[in-house]
């Protein structure tokens, strides 16, 4: 694709934060993809799964939106993060916003649950991305569905094609107890991502029901009310699962 | 006078023939790009005095004033030496005979006296109260004698607040490193002789003042001497080693707060100043780095318990008994070299000695080339204690070159060569609300401002009511400034800093500081104008009381030009209409975009307006877009406030940024990166000024309930530090409700 076409590429923005600390490193520019295929039981964006919501815009638009951020990018090793929604479920808009981040020399960030076929415009899309964020829901397939609505082989055959053309990523884990937090589907994760090579980091994030009032708003039930947050000893004892398998954890 | 000793191992040659205590510096100091490890932590006696401080202090806040005289006017001179603990002090000098007893300075106004007295249970004293309102006229009584009906109805109407017309103006910054340096005989001897220059001149008016004024500078510096002498020490020569230098600049400085209830008393510039001395006797084995620190957290004790006596109206307007003791600190040399220093870093970590405090007002200038190692312990230490402000050496250089302090919160002046006129500010929604209004007082519904014909749509039109706004500007900006000339020449008749001035040259540059409070009110008002509709709701009199808002309209702090062009505009045109007007002793007018805690005030007084902000309301502080509408995060806010022209706005732009801990980062060192690029980042983007608050709202909440378990904390409001403790309740929550940067 090249600039002039991928200028016009039109697509949905939830919104913006220019801030992004937690995104990839340094500070980023964060653009929140409009639209999602999932259904996690624990989102705290409920806002950002319509494909309809959110603003039309062209990418040269939300491209000019990045590129106020360039003295932040420079002073930190920045950069943009492509988020969601899922931004891989807007495909010919995604590649079209990297693509020009790509010709202005701004490093890239995808964050991702991983659930896409590995298109052409896909396999373009890893391509010019610099580094990708994927978030596992759970290594096991029944416990995946019940937790998103949807299978994890998309996910699983995605890191795999990230490992298989070398591609960095960071790999991201929310733990809800009761649902994903057992040692044995942990042990399998950490086992399984060690084995793929490109793992540069693994995130484990503590469950919080900061979303939670957000549901209310969609009138969507939201069925974790009840469920604790991790303690802080219980992540650092998970932490040490992929410790152990030779990952790092950050 | 035997500069010899004084003088032992020092280079440079300018320095030694004329006063120029810059060249000093440059000539001597030993930059320093090392990391924090050298610190040493606060010596037995530093504890058991902080303590003994400490305790006062809590007295102090249980009180509202720990105590007061009531029957003696302070000078210099005329209370005897005073001590905390004469034993453990290695720097010494308070303002009364006992630590934060507060002075009567009627000289600015014998009212404030008296009402600031009373608001603690003390009484004026009767005898000395007559002989001030028989014999003794005041700076409060001159401004009153020459203020015209629409001055005062302004005034009232709260168009224009916070002038220094009952109190000590201050912004003035006293070169106080040269008695260290120089001794006071030198400049004596020098300023003796630049009097003597007029001797055969013709006695204009300016001559005769500037004889006089000459003469009162004199007189003042030969009282530093005997106020030295109570406490032991000579300052007629130089000091000889690291702990006179300090003691005598900390007696300069006492002595200018002896004599003027200032609204702001920086200290200037004096860390890699005294630098200089700690390295020598360093050097010479005749102090370790323990002793180093004690002496920098002895002195800086003594900072934090300067009191002034103000009266509850005052501590509205800035409450938590400021004093603005300023202290700039790194920067860069005109030749690159970073002036940073060992003794930055000791200034700094006086509080992790002594715990966070307000004061002094610690103010980094920032800039790209100073040390990483500098950059990540500043970074450090705003994480753990929000105690610092930073403001950018690269935007300011090139105007006040590589010797300049902060007067107050964010006004620079070359040390010892230009002063200000204070000017407070004036309020710019009011003004907008004058326009709409027909120059009619929106609370109080009198003809304050002019009356140029009432905005009578029902629909506000951009266009017209922006013209009107100019003419009510071009009125308002006149008569504020005709106000401040008034204030101003009473000032310096009545109330003259004789010992600060004293420690400038003789010819000192003056500028004359105007400033705006509600731009971004103004801004969101005059963009909700053009891309949204205002529809006004007037009341049976026909005024404009309110207005209802259809359809989105971008607001000021999301990085978006169509709002921030607007604030860049209203910035440049009220600048415009200042420098149209002729200031006293033609000084250059300037301006700033600074509230301190005054924005709250500011909201009380005035009514809805066309942003959707309700009567009553707070305004933002300082140039901070409004609370909650800043919705792209933390460095879109920050990037549309850097837009804004310190060209037009020389005197000052002043952003405070509050974020949660957890939002900077994961780890600690990751949060210390990424501030240290956020302020890099902002910087780059002509940004100058930022207060960095690091802390969680909850927090905040919990010292509201028990303010006990929080005697020390600190929080940045625009431009200064407050114990958040001692803000009144309405600045409290104003504090909490204000935009905190975080992210789920």
């Amino acid at each position: 694709m090249n600039c002039e076409v991928a200028r016009e590429e039109r697509g949905r923005i939830g919104s913006y934060e220019s801030c992004g600390t937690l995104d990839g490193p340094g500070l980023r520019f964060v653009v929140f993809l409009q639209g999602c295929p999932l259904r996690c039981l624990y989102c705290h964006n409920p806002e950002s799964w319509e494909f309809s919501g959110g603003e039309e815009v062209t990418a040269g638009e939300v491209f000019e939106e990045i590129r106020k951020y360039r003295n932040f990018m420079r002073t930190s090793g920045g950069g943009v993060t492509f988020s969601g929604g899922e931004p891989l479920a807007r495909p010919a808009f995604l590649e079209a916003l990297l693509t020009l981040c790509k010709a202005e020399g701004i490093h890239t960030v995808v964050d991702t649950s991983g659930f896409t076929h590995l298109t052409d415009t896909v396999q373009r899309i890893v391509e010019l991305t610099d580094l990708f964020l994927l978030d596992v829901k759970c290594v096991d397939s029944n416990m995946h569905q019940i937790i998103t609505g949807e299978s994890n082989a998309p996910t699983l055959a995605f890191a795999e094609y990230l490992a298989s053309v070398n591609k960095p990523m960071w790999m991201r884990y929310v733990i809800v107890p009761p649902l994903n937090d057992r040692m044995y589907f942990l042990r399998k994760l950490a086992k399984w991502a060690a084995g793929l090579g490109n793992v540069q980091k693994v995130e484990l994030l503590p469950f919080h029901k900061m979303g939670e009032f957000k549901w209310k708003k969609y009138g969507v039930p939201y069925r974790l009310s009840e469920t604790r947050e991790p303690e802080p000893e219980e992540v650092e004892h998970f932490s040490e699962v992929f410790r152990s398998a030779g990952l790092t954890v950050g | 006078m035997s500069t010899e000793k004084a003088w032992t191992g020092f280079e440079g040659e300018a320095w030694r023939k004329q006063v120029d205590v810059r060249d000093f510096i440059q000539s001597n100091y030993t930059p320093y790009d090392g990391d924090e490890s050298f610190l040493a932590p606060p010596t037995g006696a530093t504890k058991e005095l902080w303590q003994s401080v400490s305790d006062l202090m809590k007295q102090e806040r249980e009180k509202g004033v720990l105590d007061a005289d009531t029957d003696v006017p302070a000078s210099i001179v005329s209370h005897g030496p005073g001590y905390i603990n004469r034993s453990l002090e290695k720097i010494v000098g308070l303002q009364t005979d006992q630590p934060l007893k507060r002075a009567i300075m009627p000289n600015g106004g014998r009212r404030m006296v008296e009402v600031g007295l009373e608001a603690y249970g003390y009484h004026f004293d009767d005898p000395l109260n007559d002989f001030y309102r028989k014999h003794r006229k005041t700076h409060n009584d001159g401004v009153f004698d020459a203020y015209t009906p629409e001055m005062r109805a302004a005034r009232s109407a709260g168009i224009v607040t916070g002038l220094p017309d009952a109190y000590g103006r201050g912004r003035i910054i006293g070169d106080y490193r040269r008695v260290a340096l120089y001794g006071v005989d030198r400049l004596i001897q020098d300023r003796a002789a630049q009097k003597g220059r007029s001797d055969l001149a013709a006695m204009t008016e300016e001559t005769i003042r500037a004889r006089e004024e000459f003469s009162e500078q004199l007189r003042a510096l030969q009282e530093l001497k005997v106020m030295g002498e109570s406490y032991g020490c000579d300052l007629s020569r130089p000091a000889e080693n690291a702990q006179e230098a300090i003691q005598w600049t900390y007696l300069a400085y006492l002595a200018a707060t002896k004599e003027q209830n200032g609204a702001a008393m920086s200290l200037g510039r004096v860390s890699t100043f005294l630098d200089i001395y700690i390295e020598r006797d360093l050097a010479e084995g005749a102090m370790t780095e323990t002793d180093a620190q004690e002496l920098v957290d002895h002195f800086v004790m003594k900072l934090r318990i300067i009191r002034f006596l103000r009266t509850p109206a005052y501590d509205e307007l800035f409450s938590g008994d400021p004093t603005w003791v300023t202290e700039a600190i790194g920067g860069v040399g005109l030749d690159g070299r970073p002036l940073c220093t060992r003794s930055s870093m000791r200034f700094l970590h006086t509080v992790y000695n002594l715990g966070p405090a307000p004061e002094p007002n610690l103010t980094v200038l920032w800039s790209e080339k100073l040390p990483e190692n500098f950059k990540k312990f500043c970074a450090k230490v705003s994480i753990d204690t929000s105690t610092i402000q930073y403001e950018s050496d690269d935007l300011m250089r090139p105007k006040f070159g590589d010797d300049y302090g902060i007067a107050c919160c964010v006004s620079a002046m070359p040390i010892g060569k230009q002063m200000q006129f204070f000017g407070a500010r004036c309020n710019l929604a009011k003004a907008l609300l004058y326009a709409i209004n027909g120059g009619i007082d929106d609370m109080t519904g009198e003809q304050v401002g002019p009356d140029l014909g009432r905005i009578t749509a029902d629909v506000l039109d951009y266009d017209q009511v922006m013209q009107k706004f100019r003419l009510m500007q071009s009125w308002l900006a006149g008569l504020y400034l005709n106000t401040l000339n008034v204030i101003h020449y009473m000032h310096d008749k009545y109330a003259y800093e004789r010992l600060q001035m004293a420690l400038h040259d003789a010819e000192v540059h003056r500028t004359l500081a105007g400033g705006i409070a509600g731009l971004s009110v103004v801004t969101d008002s005059f963009a909700a104008m053009k891309y949204a509709k205002v529809r006004v709701i007037r009341n049976r009199a026909g005024l404009a009381t309110d207005f209802e808002i259809a359809g989105d309209y971008p607001a000021f702090g999301n990085n978006d030009d169509r709002a921030d062009a607007i604030a860049c505009d209203l910035v440049r045109g009220f600048m415009a209409e200042l420098r149209k007007h002729k200031t006293y002793r033609s000084a250059l007018p300037t301006m700033s975009i600074l509230t301190i805690t005054s924005n709250v005030v500011y909201g009380k007084k005035t009514g809805n307006t066309p942003d959707g902000r309700k009567a009553g309301e707070p305004f933002a502080p300082g140039a901070n877009p409004m609370h909650g509408r800043d919705v792209r995060g933390s460095i879109a806010s920050m990037a549309s406030v850097a837009k804004l022209p310190y060209d037009d706005a020389e005197d000052g732009i002043s952003y405070t940024f509050s974020i949660v801990p957890k939002a900077l980062g994961k780890t600690p060192e990751m949060r210390v990166s990424n501030l240290v690029s956020l302020l890099d980042g902002y910087f780059l983007e002509s940004g100058q000024h930022i207060n960095v608050n690091v802390f969680d709202r909850e927090m905040l909440e919990d010292a509201m309930e028990h303010p006990e378990l929080y005697p020390q904390l600190t929080i940045r409001v625009s431009g200064y530090a407050v114990n958040f403790t001692r803000l009144t309740h309405e600045q409290q929550l104003d504090v909490i409700n204000r935009t905190f940067h975080h992210r789920m």
